[in-house]
């Protein structure tokens, strides 16, 4: 079907990619007119790739940005194959200029649109992440291993913040791996992270002695000198065992760690940061937000813990237990 | 300063005072929300925040790949051990593995057929829809060529029916990308046998990762998620060893063997590493998840 358009397309990318990334755009908008989706998406994928192919990143960027307007068009759904095509003119797309940001931009609107997960499809956002972390771009490649939220994501990411740090400031890596991960009902992907997080830290510099406490049958947290670090591994562990406001000693328990690591100061006491813990409190131990400005934070989260009406928020987010199929979700 | 030490110290013992009688208040609870919990997909959040921190020292940029024009082609020796047989094949660094495995079909006849492949660097299975050049494969390298678990290969005599067989299927050019993607999931005849697990046993590639890299006592065969082939999972092999419970079963007897915990540890791993070749991804994931031991290279 495509072939025709491709025999007098690819035998110009070389000598003239101008016409070839004209031809390809004429014979691809005259298949979509006629509805033949298809045949425009092989003639514009195989067009894209082998001007990608031949360094002429703008044209093949191009054709890659038209490939994801006939998708739209087509409304095809996130496959193996439609992200497979796009994975592919991903790697060929260099990292010089703006062009591969422009198309990931483009690949992650489209995938949360068709796919199912509304930052994006997960294997795509592990494709970029793994793609932008390869390239040693650690500050790009984050939000990607955040959003993808997969085992494997996580696991990167815990190399990657490794890697990052290079030894220093490791408790800011923790949390910033963790609490993400926490406050987007992903246990799977918080517990990775942490846990190879802490497996891979340098035997050497800030963690002379570990002590290792076992949490229930086939769990345990590995203490280390970086009072950080063991926050987020606490943390875990209790968010794992919240259930709403039917758990009240788990529910106790978060409100007391808390308040313990909180009045140590330093990053912890950040606004910022107390307002991320604040949500996590609402996410999994139903506590419900502070009113008004969060003076002190925890001071209303005990005041309404013990008691203290609340007023009614909108919206609030709430936790589906692994199993449980009834509360609309969230968002 | 030993002063300040000593209360660094105190600080410490503080700490692991406090989280000792923590979690065990919080082991009596029941877990809720399981250690591969991940709320619906279509729940999670429209954008996982970033963690509002100061953001950490910027990082040098560092391009290692050559990026832009890659078409300069790269010799690769491709070596199998059971059976032994070696292939070289002259790649570009843009084709994708799918394309290569082709391509080393057709250029020997005595080696494999293209889905009967499986590529392995550094114990890294090289997945079909990537391209070669997202791996850190040079010129001259070795990749360990190995078959699929079901697969019948003698390298000493040229495979004539499966030549027929792809000439009068087109041969998947460069220019018929589509049936590379679906090539992994396709079901194929030939592969109906599948007694028999895939060897292990890795040679290092020459070339080295980096100049801190661990010594090469063995190399991880880490299966890559995206590649897990299709593994047929009838076999009442398959059923016991890929069962959780039989793992634990077998950590609790190693554990009564050995006198030192790590010892019994490196046994167990050792032991799952070898059977590795007929499990899934997400299979052993699983038998992680349930033992509670997570491999050191994060498998």
């Amino acid at each position: 079907m495509s072939a025709r358009a491709l025999n007098a397309i690819l035998p110009q990318v070389e000598k003239s990619p101008y016409e070839a990334h004209q031809k390809a755009r004429t014979f691809a908008s005259r298949y979509v007119k006629s509805g033949q989706y298809d045949t425009a998406i092989d003639v514009l994928f195989q067009s894209a790739r082998e001007l990608l192919k031949t360094g002429q990143a703008g044209s093949g960027v191009d054709l890659a940005g038209f490939l994801l307007e006939v998708y739209d068009t087509k409304e095809e759904v996130v496959t193996e194959e439609s992200r497979g095509r796009l994975t592919q003119l991903l790697a060929l797309t260099g990292s010089e200029g703006t062009w591969r940001k422009t198309l990931v931009d483009k690949a992650i609107a489209w995938s949360s649109k068709f796919g199912t997960c509304p930052s994006g499809d997960p294997d795509l956002q592990r494709y970029v992440g793994e793609l932008l972390y390869k390239d040693g771009d650690f500050v790009g490649a984050e939000p990607h291993f955040l959003s993808s939220g997969q085992r494997d994501s996580a696991r990167m990411l815990a190399e990657m913040f490794l890697q990052w740090s290079g030894g220093e400031k490791l408790g800011l890596f923790a949390l910033r791996g963790t609490f993400p991960y926490l406050l987007d009902g992903n246990i799977l992907a918080a517990r990775t992270f942490i846990k190879h997080f802490v497996s891979g830290l340098p035997k050497t510099s800030s963690t002379p002695s570990t002590h290792v406490i076992q949490t229930g049958d086939n769990d345990e947290v590995t203490m280390t000198a970086d009072s950080l670090i063991n926050f987020s591994q606490l943390a875990v562990v209790t968010c794992q065992r919240a259930n709403g406001d039917q758990n009240k000693v788990a529910r106790e328990s978060w409100v007391r760690l808390c308040g313990t690591y909180l009045s140590q100061g330093g990053p912890l006491a950040a606004p910022e940061v107390r307002k991320v813990l604040n949500e996590i409190s609402t996410l999994y131990f139903a506590i419900p937000p502070p009113r008004g400005q969060a003076a002190n934070p925890f001071g209303d989260m005990f005041s309404s813990l013990f008691g203290g009406a609340a007023p009614s928020q909108p919206a609030r987010r709430v936790l589906q237990p692994a199993g449980a199929s009834s509360t609309p979700g969230l968002d | 300063m030993s002063n300040r030490i000593s209360l660094l110290h105190m600080a410490a013992q503080a700490e692991i005072a406090f989280a000792q009688t923590f979690l065990q208040t919080l082991s009596t609870q029941p877990v809720t929300y399981a250690n591969d919990y991940r709320q619906p997909l279509e729940n999670s959040l429209k954008r996982v925040p970033i963690f509002p921190l100061p953001p950490p020292p910027k990082r040098q940029h560092v391009d290692s790949s050559a990026s832009g024009a890659a078409s300069s082609q790269i010799a690769l020796t491709f070596k199998s051990l059971k059976p032994p047989a070696s292939y070289t094949l002259t790649v570009s660094p843009t084709d994708t593995i799918a394309t290569i495995k082709a391509q080393l079909a057709t250029t020997h006849n005595t080696a494999p057929p293209a889905d009967a492949q499986r590529f392995l660097v550094k114990g890294k299975a090289l997945a079909d829809a990537k391209l070669l050049k997202e791996y850190n494969v040079q010129d001259g390298d070795t990749v360990n060529l190995m078959l699929k678990p079901g697969a019948n290969w003698d390298p000493s005599k040229p495979r004539e029916e499966k030549v027929e067989r792809e000439i009068l299927q087109p041969k998947p050019v460069p220019a018929v990308p589509g049936l590379f993607v679906s090539d992994e999931s396709a079901p194929v005849g030939k592969r109906t046998r599948h007694s028999r697990a895939p060897s292990i046993v890795l040679s290092p590639s020459p070339s080295s990762d980096a100049p801190g890299a661990a010594p090469e006592r063995d190399i991880l065969l880490t299966l890559d998620s995206e590649t897990t082939a299709p593994v047929e999972t009838m076999t009442t092999y398959h059923t016991t060893v890929a069962n959780p419970e039989f793992w634990e079963k077998l950590l609790a007897f190693v554990r009564n063997e050995f006198t030192k915990e790590a010892d019994a540890l490196q046994a167990w791993e050792d032991f799952l590493r070898a059977s590795k070749g007929s499990l899934t991804a997400s299979e052993i994931a699983k038998i992680r998840d349930h033992v509670g031991i997570m491999g050191m290279a994060g498998t």
